[in-house]
């Protein structure tokens, strides 16, 4: 009794996760009609002392098409997939969180720092797999070491 | 015949002190193998060799968990192995597990081999002139868990008669009586040691522990080899890519004191058995 429920859990888990070898996840996913704008920068990250950064952008303006009804976080996805840059995300659904981009994460440069994302030059105050993405979007991941004052998006209480 | 254990409590405690911070805190392959292999081996020789061996099979199973357990909630890493969930798991990660496994194993074992060494007399002898009330309680919770488990087995055992067909019930109604059972040693342990005047201002301690040549000489030598450990410059970059220390010969230098330092308790037992083998051989 109790290994068959183990046994049924187990395939439950195993079920709902996806595994991919490098080169299957690497496969190129431009899929769309709808076309996106998306830039990665770490400039704050590049002038924080003793930093060992020397490169600021990450990715510029790569562009990048996608269905009607996507995300920031799929089109995030598909274009760091394409450019083989690494990420790292935790949460799932609505709250899907970045932790890290190209092996900076966050808290790496002090305890205010992390990456946060706007469109078209709006921080939207939702994560980036609730925020629905329209035609022409210009879509930014910025790394702060201010809570976001440093690059305009300064916290309010 | 002198045993490590024996050895003046002030030299026991500054050795376990060298090696346990540098076990802890320089996170090292290749000092935390050398460190396990000198606390195994000092274990084999002083532990029965089967509970040893049960042990060893209980600890690799934690070792294996922590391991495994890494990556999965650890992404960093530029060697990909597979992706779940569009979250890489990499080589990184895995080597870091396995090495903060290694740590914990390692210092788990240091302690089995400090408590075989610190008795209560031990612990009184070095803190009951600074501080009485924090060496009791080192002492009574030191004591706490062995005792615990030797009378939880005691009382198991009795209530097995009672209770045959309920487990459940036969666990947990030990389990208040040893509970119940331990506070009140608590309680008379404090009260007696209080009754013979254990807080009075002058009171002072018997010993039967001198500070001879043999712990001064040891304690230099450990002293010198925690300082040559030290001195090298070795420590490992795990995340993104491994960045290895050069094989300098200050690094060299280093692996080799710590290997040394922590084989100092098995050198010195077998020395002593040696010298113990050879004069009862001349009678």
């Amino acid at each position: 009794m109790k290994k068959t429920i183990i046994l049924i859990l187990l395939i439950f888990l195993l079920s709902s996760c996806s595994i991919k070898t490098p080169d299957e996840y690497y496969k190129n996913t431009d899929s769309g009609e709808l076309t996106a704008k998306i830039s990665i920068n770490c400039e704050t990250a590049v002038k924080y002392k003793n930093s060992k950064r020397k490169k600021a952008a990450i990715l510029k303006d790569y562009k990048m098409s996608f269905k009607k009804g996507d995300t920031v976080y799929t089109a995030f996805k598909n274009a760091c997939k394409n450019n083989k840059i690494h990420f790292e995300y935790s949460g799932s659904a609505d709250s899907i969180y970045i932790k890290g981009i190209d092996y900076l994460y966050e808290f790496d440069c002090g305890d205010l720092s992390g990456w946060e994302y706007s469109v078209n030059g709006k921080f939207p105050n939702v994560g980036c797999n609730a925020f629905k993405l329209k035609n022409g979007d210009e879509i930014r991941w910025l790394y702060t070491c201010d809570l976001g004052a440093d690059i305009g998006n300064k916290y309010k209480e | 015949m002198n045993s490590f254990k024996n050895l003046n409590p002030y030299f026991l405690i500054s050795y376990f002190i060298f090696v346990l911070f540098i076990s802890i805190f320089s996170f090292n392959p290749i000092y935390l193998t050398s460190g396990m292999l000198g606390a195994l081996s000092y274990c084999f020789l002083i532990l029965e060799k089967k509970n040893i061996l049960k042990s060893i099979i209980f600890y690799l199973l934690i070792f294996l968990a922590v391991a495994v357990l890494n990556p999965l909630f650890s992404h960093n890493g530029k060697t990909v192995l597979f992706f779940i969930n569009d979250n890489r798991v990499t080589l990184e990660a895995l080597i870091y597990g396995a090495v903060l496994a290694l740590a914990v194993v390692e210092v788990i074992f240091w302690f089995k081999c400090f408590n075989l060494i610190f008795d209560s007399e031990k612990i009184i002898f070095l803190f009951g002139k600074i501080s009485p009330k924090t060496a009791l309680v080192i002492s009574m919770t030191l004591r706490f868990i062995p005792n615990f488990i030797k009378t939880f087995r005691s009382v198991n055992t009795s209530q097995k008669l009672l209770l045959k067909n309920h487990r459940l019930k036969r666990y947990l109604n030990s389990f208040s009586a040893v509970i119940t059972q331990s506070m009140e040693n608590a309680v008379i342990t404090s009260d007696s040691m209080n009754a013979r005047g254990y807080l009075l201002k002058h009171k002072t301690f018997y010993s039967r522990f001198k500070f001879t040549p043999t712990d001064l000489f040891l304690l230099i030598i450990s002293a010198v080899l925690f300082i040559l450990t030290v001195i090298g410059r070795t420590s490992f970059t795990y995340y993104p890519e491994f960045i290895f220390p050069d094989l300098s010969l200050l690094n060299c230098i280093s692996y080799f004191s710590f290997l040394v330092l922590s084989f100092i308790p098995f050198i010195f037992e077998i020395k002593e058995g040696i010298i113990w083998k050879f004069s009862v051989s001349k009678i």
